[in-house]
């Protein structure tokens, strides 16, 4: 859950995923990477839906790659998180954090105990 | 590489947005590496399903590489739209009269169509409530169909028919009710206590289940109550009628209009059931009450009407002449043909579809009306689409532009619309005698019709300019020369000749509609019926005294003549009795009026053979009979007068009485109600001590002081019969009732056409000042070549009037045979008259010829230096 920054869980996953892949960061394998750190599918089209939204809120950059003759001679769309876009996850971070600490001890049991 | 199969790739190619081919980069590696994975069929569904998902990004992802654009050109278009209709002052009067016009005129009818088509829809299971008709035998081979059923039949199918959930009578009568010693005539009804069961008509106060279980309770509705009682609680009350005294014990809410009959103060029929005559009570073959059967769930009707043909076959006296029963759904009977003592004048299927059909055709000529002028007014704007095609727009923004424009016009007829029917409504209920109530957003069915109308008519008005601008190309669009010619543009043609067919075809039927009912008025019924006044005489013991009205009556000078009858003699002919020339053969029944001495001299019938009812013959009263010629043929009579024929009589009290006796003359066929009908066999008796008393009296008057013949036949009524009102009636007028249909069908046939033919009108007027104004120049040139004005204006209206020639060729025979159809409801019909259709075709000329001459005179006799200037 996002507090004060307008991102959803999708999107945040989205984006810290587009940190691990650093220099490779491009639609295809984004979904991949998601699919297997996390066990869950990711359809195309909400893939791509929120790369764009993304772009569009000015926490992505992109450019295009080369065209190569592999991919039928289709570029590759290379993403990068923006300053704005990093502070966004970050405050994402933050306030989940910040509430996961108010939580008494004892409430939540998956918490290891002391 | 493999690559996907080609449709799926064509389906790609057609989700991926131009502007982001990485995203069909990322699918075809996708595909690869699933090929690799999962091998081709796995992969080619996943390939699929990838891509519906992806369909969203179509409408999310704009097309960035199209031109840029203000994100909205809702308001610049608006503006442009309201400038252009400012400018064309003539142009938008012409489109919002017509339009608001047509509109309303629908919406009226869409009104009237949904109030015929809704009775008796508002009880609850009304698919399962049926009314117990008949037919009857009745005068050798002839039956009839009668709403009504004997009172008997109740109790039998209560007994003897399984599968109803209830059954019950309604019977209506007029008598004086007692309310704090105050008297009213009032129409009452008699209900048995399941009625609320079978109409589940709303209640005020009171248990609808229980209200009448009382025997001395009754039901009045709301008005009533008001009426009665004024703002005091009507619960508990008592209302006296015949001496007896009753206990309100519910108020319903007032009935609505589209219920096949009106009730207003019900009684339970098992308090009222002594007042009934003994004839009601005992003879099954007597009608006079409406016997309702609710089934019950998942039972067929049939089953039903067969167990009552039983019941009925059982307890009919003798083998023949067994009526036939049949259930009728109660939503069926207002729009079904009427039948025998139908409780509120029913509608015709044929109008409500008349009037849908003629919405329809009005929507059709304001339509066309205005895509043919938005078409002719788009024109010459082609230069200010051609350059903003030039500039970038797409097609869709030119389309856009126009519409905005079709949608402000439309929406500011919409609203005129509603205002013009607002203020129609009266006169709608004026001529449909209903009381409706104007709230066309109470009806969903009509609210959204309209709105959906409005806006399909808004669309289509300006689709069709823009695409006619954008397919004849950017460059001819700049070179600004398109102009609007009759004959450019094949649609508008059509569309011209279409409503001209219409507006001649409604002016043909109008006219022959209106020549048949003067033709009916004039038409010689075989009696004289003007001058001639019929008096009820209400009560039994008024009519005792007819002899001495008599007598008193033929006092003054005033006064040719005076006779009685048994029935009201516009009421058609009732009575009807068996007869039998012949005593072998068996009776045959023939409808028997009962009527007072000078019955034919007063009506001026004519004496075709014999003589009529005489006072030198005492014997006529229970010996005589005299026929119409119909009922000589009937009774199959060569030689008629001097005949003998055996009767019943019967005094509609208690008394049958067999009577010998000899046909003494024949009259001359006259018709005593509508000229719908064939004038039928009807038997003459004079009333005697057998027959029941003469109940209304005919005075024929002379004609020169109406007003003082009246008094003082008012004055003679009241030192004979003060206990009553005196009430009279002119016999034509009451004659006249029976073409109210067709007058109101005449008035509305005449506003149809008159609309028609003005929208027409105006749609020419608005093309030709479009028209002329294109060719100002050519005129001017053609004028300083030295063509005279005649000649100028022939050229420009012929290419006009040609279509509307053709319309009339089209529309004349079409009018032509569907009101040959009309007129064979008529038993007497006018001839057809060649002059009605030149008439209209004529007529049709010369509206459209006066449309398109003011213009065409305004250009022609123009200063042709003027209109050479125009550059």
């Amino acid at each position: 859950m996002s507090l004060r920054t307008n991102i959803g869980e999708f999107e945040e996953i989205v984006m810290l995923t587009i940190g691990i892949l650093g220099e490779n960061a491009y639609g295809l394998a984004i979904k991949l990477e998601i699919e297997g750190r996390l066990k869950r599918s990711v359809s195309m089209g909400a893939l791509h839906t929120g790369l764009y939204r993304l772009e569009e809120k000015g926490y992505l950059k992109s450019r295009l790659g080369e065209v190569t003759n592999v991919r039928g001679g289709k570029p590759k769309r290379f993403f990068k998180v923006t300053a704005s876009g990093q502070k966004a996850v970050k405050e994402a971070m933050e306030s989940r954090q910040k509430l996961w600490k108010s939580i008494p001890e004892g409430v939540f049991k998956i918490f290891p105990a002391k | 590489m493999t690559q996907p199969p080609k449709i799926l790739r064509a389906f790609l190619d057609s989700i991926c947005p131009a502007n982001r081919q990485d995203v069909k980069g990322d699918f075809l590696e996708l595909y690869q590496h699933r090929l690799e994975m999962s091998g081709k069929r796995k992969a080619d569904i996943r390939f699929l399903s990838d891509l519906i998902t992806t369909l969203p990004l179509l409408w999310i992802i704009k097309n960035e590489n199209a031109t840029q654009r203000p994100k909205n050109m809702l308001i610049p278009n608006l503006k442009i739209a309201q400038r252009t209709l400012l400018r064309n002052k003539l142009y938008t009067i012409i489109n919002l009269g017509g339009l608001s016009v047509s509109l309303a005129a629908c919406l009226l009818i869409a009104l009237f169509v949904r109030d015929e088509t809704s009775f008796d829809r508002q009880f609850k299971d009304y698919e399962r409530i049926y009314r117990l008709g008949g037919n009857y035998q009745q005068g050798g081979d002839a039956r009839i169909t009668d709403a009504a059923t004997t009172f008997l039949l109740h109790p039998l199918i209560e007994e003897q028919v399984s599968g109803i959930e209830s059954l019950g009578r309604l019977d209506f009568d007029i008598q004086t009710i007692n309310i704090d010693e105050k008297d009213y005539i009032e129409e009452v009804a008699y209900v048995d206590s399941t009625f609320f069961d079978i109409f589940s008509l709303p209640f005020i106060q009171g248990d609808p289940a229980s209200a009448l279980d009382e025997p001395s309770s009754v039901v009045i509705d709301r008005q009533t109550a008001v009426k009665f009682f004024g703002d005091a609680n009507p619960m508990g009350k008592s209302i006296v009628m015949k001496d007896k005294l009753f206990t309100v014990s519910g108020v319903m809410d007032d009935m609505a209009g589209n219920v096949h009959f009106e009730a207003h103060i019900l009684f339970p029929v098992s308090g009222i059931k002594r007042f009934y005559p003994d004839w009601v009570l005992t003879n099954i073959s007597a009608r006079s009450v409406y016997t309702y059967i609710k089934t019950n769930r998942d039972i067929n009707p049939s089953d039903i009407k067969a167990q009552c043909d039983n019941v009925i076959k059982a307890a009919w006296p003798v083998d023949t002449g067994v009526p036939q029963l049949f259930l009728q759904p109660i939503s069926k009977i207002h729009l079904s043909p009427p039948m025998q003592g139908e409780l509120k004048p029913n509608g015709t299927e044929t109008d409500v579809y008349i009037f849908c059909i003629t919405a329809f055709i009005i929507l059709c000529l304001a339509c066309i009306n205005y895509i043919n002028l938005s078409m002719a007014a788009a024109l010459p704007r082609s230069r200010e689409a051609g350059i903003k095609r030039v500039l970038g727009s797409t097609a869709r923004m030119i389309i856009n532009q126009f519409q905005t424009e079709s949608f402000l016009v439309l929406l500011i007829s919409g609203l005129l619309a509603l205002l013009i029917a607002w203020s129609f409504m009266p006169m709608l209920n004026e001529l449909s005698g209903k009381h409706l109530t104007f709230e066309p957003w109470a009806d969903r069915v009509i609210g959204f019709g309209f709105v959906g109308v409005i806006v399909s008519i808004a669309f289509v008005a300006g689709i069709v300019p823009a695409l006619t601008l954008l397919r004849s190309g950017t460059i001819r669009m700049l070179s600004g020369k398109l102009e609007f010619k009759p004959g450019r543009y094949p649609i508008s043609n059509v569309l011209i000749v279409f409503q001209f067919t219409i507006a001649v075809g409604l002016i043909a039927s109008t006219l022959i509609v209106m020549d048949q009912i003067r033709f009916i008025r004039n038409a010689n019924i075989g009696i004289n019926t003007e001058q001639l006044i019929m008096i009820p005489m209400q009560t039994g013991e008024i009519a005792s005294k007819y002899e001495a009205f008599r007598s008193e009556l033929m006092k003054d000078p005033g006064i040719l003549s005076v006779t009685g009858s048994t029935n009201k003699l516009t009421g058609g002919v009732h009575g009807w009795r068996g007869y039998k020339v012949n005593p072998a053969k068996d009776m045959i029944t023939i409808p028997t009026v009962t009527v007072a001495h000078d019955f034919f001299e007063t009506l001026g019938a004519q004496v075709h053979d014999g003589r009529t009812f005489s006072r030198d013959f005492p014997s006529d009263g229970t010996a005589a009979y005299v026929v119409n010629e119909a009922a000589a043929e009937l009774l199959e009579l060569e030689k008629p007068v001097g005949a003998y024929m055996f009767g019943l009589a019967f005094n509609n009290v208690d008394k049958w009485t067999e009577v010998n006796a000899h046909i003494i003359g024949v009259v001359k066929n006259f018709h005593f109600a509508s000229l719908h009908r064939r004038a039928g066999p009807v038997v003459f008796s004079l009333a005697s001590d057998i027959t029941p008393p003469v109940s209304w009296l005919e005075v024929r008057i002379k004609g020169d002081d109406v007003k003082g013949t009246i008094s003082s036949i008012g004055k003679v009524w009241s030192s004979l019969a003060a206990s009553r009102p005196f009430e009279y009636e002119f016999m034509d007028e009451a004659l006249r009732r029976y073409y109210i249909a067709e007058e109101q069908f005449m008035k509305l046939f005449i506003s149809f056409s008159l609309l028609s033919i003005l929208l027409g009108a105006l749609g020419l007027f608005g093309l030709t000042a479009f028209m002329t104004k294109r060719r100002t120049k050519e005129i001017g040139i053609r004028k300083v070549i030295g063509a005279s004005t005649s000649k100028l204006i022939r050229l420009l209206s012929g290419d006009f009037l040609k279509l509307v020639l053709i319309g009339n060729i089209i529309g004349l025979p079409i009018a032509w045979y569907y009101m040959d159809r009309w007129l064979q409801n008529f038993v007497v019909h006018a001839n057809f008259k060649w002059w009605i259709f030149a008439g209209t075709m004529v007529a049709a000329m010369m509206i459209a010829f006066t449309a398109i001459l003011y213009h065409s005179m305004k250009v022609s006799k123009a200063n042709p230096v003027k209109a050479l200037r125009t550059e």
